[in-house]
């Protein structure tokens, strides 16, 4: 009994439409193979996996900022109230918990990405999000991503001088984990979304028109980096890389073609996402 | 819409998938007889989360498809598709051994 009590908490880890696709079945199975710390564990990576699954299957869609103000423009007054205060004191917290970290980003860097991704990501959650508390902790979870990838070249930074290495010079501080992390997580969010979502394609992201984009805006952090080692322009420069992003997008005509598909969807059903 | 060919595309959960296709190969299982039966053609044992990430991509690809559940157990059979993409992997095996057993031979 209460290993199947366990064994129904676990399954709530993982997201609404797998547990009612699959959740009957998986329950007869672990009652069948008997649920242990190490399948509970495997369990728990595993409604990690579908979540993020799910989570890459929307970052997948289109986004962009007319849909975005679209969308945006027909919140009802009730999710406003919800949705803003949510995401703002989210954002607030994880701010002030990063001052108090000591990590030194302008906080106007901060909100702008982060308006800028809760705008741009607000557009996925045509359809599968449908409560404000939940977009909200999307939008939020989005936001955080993208101030973790900002911040990641400070930690590393901290992590070098922890670990017993030589201090770096304000370039190799900033420039060079920030440059390995980029591309790692690039790397690797690339390969975790073809390994998850497999009917689906980073918008875009085969376009020559986005390549083009990427070569010219990796040559113009190169080259603006080399020549500059004030830290104001790096962190710009990777502000701009982030904020250009959808700007890339935009330009493939996959991306064309989606966004006034769902445009046209909006209009026609009239209705908040 | 881009959909797999090879098994590789399912990064993590290809070797399990692998499994579970080689399982379902002779006739159709529900979760638990795909658990014994790897665990006897393979030595390993799949946790659930494990097993149910494969399937539920497996399904995607379409390389295998759920039938009438019985009680709580829902049996799987290979498709077509699913056939292919596992004969076409074996082929790829085989030449590896072959060549992995050729250069043991030699040194």
């Amino acid at each position: 009994m209460r290993n199947d009590r366990l064994a129904r908490a676990l399954l709530r880890l993982y997201p609404r439409a797998w547990r009612e696709r699959y959740g009957d079945e998986f329950l007869g199975l672990i009652d069948e193979t008997g649920l242990t710390s190490r399948s509970a564990a495997n369990i728990v990576a595993g409604a990690v996996t579908q979540r993020a699954r799910l989570l890459l299957a929307w970052r997948t869609r289109e986004t962009d900022p007319a849909v975005a103000i679209h969308v945006f423009a027909s919140l009802t007054a009730r999710e406003a109230l919800i949705e803003w205060p949510t995401f703002c004191a989210l954002f607030a917290g994880t701010v002030v918990g990063l001052h108090w970290l000591g990590v030194p980003l302008p906080l106007w860097a901060w909100w702008m990405q982060a308006l800028m991704q809760y705008f741009l990501v607000r557009s996925d959650f045509v359809g599968p999000v449908t409560t404000p508390l939940r977009r909200a902790g999307i939008g939020y979870y989005f936001a955080l991503e993208a101030m973790a990838l900002a911040s990641a070249a400070f930690l590393s930074g901290r992590l070098l001088i922890a670990i017993g290495l030589p201090e770096p010079t304000s370039d190799a501080f900033l420039f060079v984990p920030l440059l390995a992390f980029v591309t790692l997580a690039v790397r690797v969010g690339w390969c975790a979304m073809r390994s998850n979502q497999p009917h689906s394609e980073w918008p875009g992201a085969r376009s020559w028109e986005v390549r083009l984009w990427r070569v010219v805006g990796i040559t113009l952090f190169v080259a603006v980096s080399l020549g500059d080692s004030d830290m104001k322009t790096i962190w710009g420069m990777t502000t701009t890389i982030f904020l250009c992003r959808p700007i890339m997008n935009r330009l493939s005509r996959t991306s064309v073609a989606r966004r006034r598909e769902a445009i046209a969807r909006l209009r026609k059903a009239r209705v908040t996402p | 819409m881009k959909k797999h060919d090879s098994l590789q595309d399912l990064g993590r959960f290809s070797e399990p998938a692998l499994l579970i296709l080689i399982s379902l190969a002779d006739s159709p299982k529900h979760g638990y007889a795909m658990t014994q039966d790897i665990e006897r053609i393979s030595g390993q044992k799949l946790g659930p989360g494990t097993l149910y990430g494969a399937i539920t991509r497996l399904e995607d690809a379409k390389w295998i498809e759920p039938l009438p559940a019985e009680d709580r157990r829902r049996p799987y059979k290979l498709t077509s598709a699913g056939t292919r993409v596992l004969k076409a992997r074996l082929e790829t095996m085989r030449a590896m051994t072959k060549a992995a057993q050729a250069r043991l031979a030699d040194a």
